[in-house]
């Protein structure tokens, strides 16, 4: 049972974070260094089992091989650099206006409870506990979402994603009794979708199973929810909610959907690419008339996810492994671009509309310069890691000679770099007066070293897309292996 | 292991840059000069590759091979042959003078302004030098980020509105051919270009790819009717941004018809010839008509570059018009190519010499001036010489490049040619015309009596391009004979044909 060692140590952690935060509660540092380091020892773990073969546990009801480790090895260091960004935002906070009392240390039990869930979820043999690991990461996530608990947005935010989000668990659930009806088993790998056998049945649980899945990704038609929830909860949340939980809602994905339709079925297949091209055309379509800067990311995450969604389509290891990496790729811009706009405020708030980036290139050169670099990697623009995520997942698709559904998803993100544009252009073409009222959070009383140490993160993480945009290769072929089973 | 010289030219303007950048930190000046003497050293870097270089082959020249992304068979693939070769020295020597221009010219945040020339040229090296299809999509692309803050930050009154459209216009070209690269990695298992040119394709393939590729390099060159973007970036750019795009970025289209049209789909381009010869003559003449009537200066320059880039296409694709006749089909081959090289040099002149009015007038407009030639009369020489030179005079590279296309055209359709021909005449018309309402009669303004003559970094720059364009227009010689190999090369793979049977 030891291939479920990180999911127990991440147990014990989180409950270990909660006893050191009674007895240290004024000393928030305490309770987010004994995550990090739980968190690192973790990790640790996880990679040395990297030579593990595949296998499975619990009856078949937990499964580790290569994509899982992958998945859980990033979503916990994209949970542990969070974190960080996290404890420093959460440190400032008491200095803003609208917030309250965010700076306590049960922020990181939350967060460490909510990776357990998605580790499990990603390391899910059945429908079970897929469904298991997806409640409970999502209901630490409603918690967490209504953070700033007295702001208005905030708990409207929380309400809204709890009720769709209940919904879309129940019509999951739904389906999954459905398949379970049609084909006598939960476990996935003894699914075998049969379609024009089992009739339509099967195919009625399954469209219940793609809408849960969907919603949980952030796609359309389910994506309502996206905007309002990125916009309203506190940004660090947005930053955790549009990174680690979107690589985890692959791994949902590629479980519950990829891994067991083991061949591609007309009904399934033009399902998926509604859901692909659908959110791409939409995403950067309505991503061009906000004016709100996280409304605009949380439409271009839709369209990112539609992209994820295209390269699962392909149903070939190739295409399993361009979504994979474009997945994690589009994690790491994330993680990155929230955080940057974590840190800037704009008359001692959270940064919310376009218009208050005006000036921020001249006024702070090396944010801006970071923050240029995730709208070009967001816009897939190489010599950044954008361009081969795309790249990859362009591949895959043209491979299963989907021509026309590869230039349908180009032509729109063509027009979706029209809005990561505008972002630069605020930045740095509108000649303004210097905008005081944007400050930059660490270095608003002088950089201490704590601060440092976090802009030296923040900064490592953006320059990693440079990087990778020059030489993705350990990357790629991570991916590419680890979908070769 | 000899040295990776390719390499070294290749990422030695992105490091200058980086260390523009570190200088510009302590001091502004520092940083200028690193700037300047560091583009003067590349330049003289590329200029070892032309010493090197052997004339009497096709193959490509100092290959640099390394697996990249092995997973995708995509390469580190760099080299030079024939064609390539003149356009990496031409960008290498504009990117000298478009530093050296901007040093009086550009108030706000000269070093940065140098440094994104620098990462340019690093981005354009690429792309004259890539031979693997995904390492030239990725230098192809890059180069928009450093032309867009270009535009964008330094540019003129609707530099928001020029950016975005000169960006979104080249993207938009570009994914289609990203996808014909794709498609035929899938049918050939290579990314290599020089693969690409032998993978046997059927005809409706051919046809889509070459329809993926014109549209990229379309817009790129640019051709009727997706010019549109040409006019305003040039308008908004600053006097630099405007030398880089008109004398390298639209090469670059030209550089991919060769490169990849003709000898990747030449069953389809043959096919098509008509469509690219028509739209050429339209830009031709139609745009030559456009730049008459024209008020702005920038503006004349800028529909004359299209109507001058008009003949390099047509040059290109005439030779389908006359399949059995080789000598001619290689003269027009060869015109198109001296026609972009000459043109870099003109283009970017022009483009100085409004440079240097605007910065003491603030104004590009003709009706504000008037007799500029009575009080900076060593300007005025270089202003007629070039504009004598855009508008073809024998003596002048402006010349050797429409007088061959022109020649191989006649053989291959005599109406063809009279209308090419016509250039002569309307390009004459319009650069003229402006010459004399700018530099002669009697100044209307009193400004412009204030005038002060040319700088003595104005003068140098001016006196290197004069050199240039003189000596190209008497004695084209080195410049053909570098291609001459290359282009026997391409006129054996753009004419035989590749559908099975």
């Amino acid at each position: 049972m030891l291939i479920a060692l990180p999911e127990i140590l991440t147990l014990a952690l989180a409950l270990l974070v909660l006893i050191v935060d009674l007895c240290f509660e004024k000393r928030v540092w305490v309770s987010m260094s004994v995550s990090l380091l739980g968190l690192g020892a973790i990790l640790i773990v996880l990679l040395n089992m990297a030579d593990t073969p595949d296998q499975s546990a619990f009856y078949g009801h937990y499964q580790f091989d290569q994509v899982a480790l992958l998945l859980k090895a990033s979503t916990i260091l994209l949970t542990m650099i969070a974190i960080v960004y996290a404890y420093s935002y959460l440190s400032h906070s008491a200095a803003f206006s609208e917030t309250e009392d965010m700076f306590r240390g049960e922020y990181f039990t939350l967060i460490i409870l909510a990776l357990l869930g998605m580790m499990v979820l990603i390391s899910s043999g059945s429908m079970i506990t897929a469904y298991l690991g997806l409640e409970m990461s999502s209901l630490t996530l409603y918690g967490l979402v209504a953070w700033n608990k007295r702001h208005f947005i905030s708990s409207e935010a929380s309400v809204k994603y709890f009720v769709l989000g209940s919904i879309a668990s129940g019509l999951l659930l739904y389906g999954m009794s459905l398949v379970y009806g049609a084909t006598g088993t939960l476990l996935l790998n003894d699914i075998t979708f049969d379609i024009q056998q089992s009739g339509n049945l099967l195919l009625f649980g399954l469209v219940f199973m793609l809408v849960g899945i969907s919603f949980k990704l952030g796609v359309i038609p389910f994506h309502m929810w996206l905007p309002d929830v990125y916009h309203g909860a506190p940004i660090v949340v947005t930053t955790f909610l549009s990174s680690v939980a979107k690589v985890a809602m692959f791994g949902l994905l590629f479980r519950l959907w990829a891994e067991s339709i083991e061949e591609s079925h007309q009904q399934t297949d033009m399902m998926l690419k509604i859901i692909a091209l659908g959110s791409i055309v939409l995403g950067n379509v309505v991503a061009i008339a906000q004016k709100n800067i996280r409304r605009l990311l949380a439409y271009s995450s839709i369209a990112h996810m539609g992209f994820v969604v295209l390269g699962v389509l392909v149903a070939s290891e190739e295409g399993y492994s361009s979504a994979l990496f474009y997945v994690i790729i589009y994690a790491l811009m994330s993680l990155g671009v929230f955080a940057l706009l974590s840190f800037f405020l704009f008359k001692n708030r959270e940064i919310n509309e376009l218009e208050e980036l005006k000036g921020l290139g001249y006024r702070y050169p090396w944010q801006g310069f970071l923050l240029l670099v995730l709208m070009f990697s967001l816009a897939s623009i190489p010599p950044t890691a954008g361009f081969y995520a795309k790249l990859l997942v362009l591949q895959s698709v043209i491979g299963a000679d989907l021509i026309i559904e590869a230039v349908i998803a180009l032509i729109f993100s063509v027009i979706g770099s029209f809005y990561y544009l505008r972002v630069v252009r605020y930045m740095y073409f509108d000649k303004t007066s210097n905008n005081e009222d944007l400050t930059f959070v660490l270095s608003q009383k002088g950089w201490n070293s704590t601060d440092r140490i976090i802009m030296l993160i923040l900064s490592g993480n953006i320059l990693l897309l440079i990087l990778l945009g020059i030489y993705p290769t350990p990357l790629i072929e991570w991916s590419v292996a680890a979908m070769l089973y | 292991m000899s040295l990776p010289i390719l390499s070294l030219l290749l990422w030695s303007p992105a490091l200058c840059a980086l260390l523009v950048m570190l200088c510009s930190r302590f001091s502004a000046i520092t940083a200028q000069w690193v700037g300047l003497l560091g583009s003067v050293a590349i330049f003289a870097l590329s200029m070892v590759l032309y010493v090197d270089f052997d004339i009497t082959t096709a193959q490509m020249q100092f290959v640099e091979k390394i697996a990249w992304i092995p997973a995708f068979n995509i390469h580190y693939y760099l080299g030079v042959d024939g064609i390539s070769l003149p356009l990496i020295l031409l960008s290498t020597f504009i990117t000298i003078l478009s530093i050296a221009s901007s040093w009086r010219s550009v108030k706000k945040n000269l070093p940065q302004y140098i440094a994104l020339f620098l990462l340019l040229e690093s981005f354009i090296l690429g792309v004259f030098m890539a031979l693997d299809a995904i390492l030239y999509y990725v230098f192809w692309e890059a180069l928009l980020i450093p032309m867009f803050l270009i535009i964008g930050i330094w540019g003129g009154e609707r530099r928001v509105y020029a950016s975005v459209k000169f960006f979104l216009f080249t993207f938009f070209g570009s994914i289609f051919m990203l996808v014909a690269f794709i498609y035929m990695y899938y049918i050939g298992g290579s990314f290599e270009i020089i693969d690409m040119h032998l993978l046997p394709l059927e005809f409706t393939e051919q046809g889509w790819i070459f329809w993926a590729f014109f549209l990229a390099f379309a817009v790129k060159i640019p051709m009727v009717p997706v010019h549109t973007w040409l006019p305003d970036a040039h308008v908004e750019a600053p006097t630099a941004g405007s030398v880089i795009l008109a004398a390298i970025l639209l090469k670059m289209g030209g550089y991919g018809f060769i490169r990849f049209s003709l000898p990747i789909v030449p069953d389809a381009a043959a096919y098509f010839d008509w469509v690219v010869v028509l739209l050429s003559l339209i830009a031709v003449v139609y745009i030559g008509f456009i730049a008459l009537v024209q008020k702005d200066m920038k503006k004349i320059i800028a529909y004359s570059s299209i109507s001058h880039m008009g003949f390099v296409t047509l040059g290109f694709f005439v030779i389908y018009a006359m399949p059995l006749n080789v000598s001619a089909s290689v003269l027009a081959l060869e015109g198109g190519v001296v026609q972009m090289i000459s043109h870099g040099f003109i283009s970017a002149a022009l483009f100085l010499c409004i440079g240097v009015l605007y910065d003491r007038m603030h104004s590009r407009n003709i009706d504000d001036y008037g007799g500029v030639a009575t009080v900076m009369p060593a300007f005025g020489f270089f202003a007629v010489l070039f504009a004598m030179s855009n508008s073809g005079l024998p003596g002048t590279s402006g010349f050797v490049g429409e007088f061959m296309v022109i020649l191989a055209a006649l053989q291959a359709n005599v109406w063809w040619a009279l209308i090419a021909g016509l250039t002569l005449i309307i390009g004459a018309a319009y650069t003229l015309w402006m010459v004399k309402r700018v530099f002669y009669g009697k100044p209307i303004a009193e400004k412009v009596l204030t005038l002060q003559d040319l700088h003595w970094i104005e003068k140098s720059v001016f006196i290197a391009l004069a050199f240039c364009i003189v000596l190209f227009g008497f004695w084209p010689d080195p410049l053909v004979d570098v291609m001459h190999a290359s282009i026997a090369n391409l006129f054996e793979l753009a004419t035989s044909t590749k559908i099975s049977n």
